[in-house]
């Protein structure tokens, strides 16, 4: 797995909250996923500790994390 | 503030403010806004197609 730019620099500084592990185990175990238009990937996971719902976005080549952020309008 | 663009993802952070994020808000599929406890922006994180919504050309500060 890869990290963009803009998930190193960006998203992580911005969002302290958010721990790698977390995002690590939404990539190998979503609770929902789906592909966008331009095939980048979207994936959700439950975050028990925030109870919250994880999104992950992964580029089109299916291994680069490019952003993330606790989706609070997320609905199952 | 800070307008940062990453070319090879085409993506955008705008940096509004030193506060880290509170709460992330979809706009559209490719724009979220970062606020921060009291629902204040603190950033504008464009991670796709940014050039389609930020022309990097003209950007400009203007004081009055």
């Amino acid at each position: 797995m890869e990290f963009t730019p803009y998930f190193q620099n960006e998203v992580l500084r911005k969002r302290p909250e958010i721990q790698i592990i977390w995002v690590i185990e939404t990539f190998h175990s979503p609770d929902f996923m789906e592909i966008q238009e331009d095939g980048r990937i979207r994936l959700w996971k439950w975050i028990d500790h925030s109870q919250k719902y994880l999104r992950v976005i992964v580029l089109e080549d299916g291994f680069t994390f490019h952003n993330a952020f606790f989706d609070r309008g997320f609905k199952p | 503030m800070k307008i940062t663009h990453y070319q090879e993802t085409d993506s955008i952070y705008i940096d509004l403010a030193e506060k880290t994020s509170f709460e992330t808000k979809e706009i559209t599929k490719d724009i979220n806004i970062d606020l921060d406890e009291q629902g204040n922006l603190v950033g504008i994180d464009i991670h796709g197609n940014a050039s389609k919504f930020v022309d990097l050309s003209g950007i400009a500060l203007e004081k009055c």
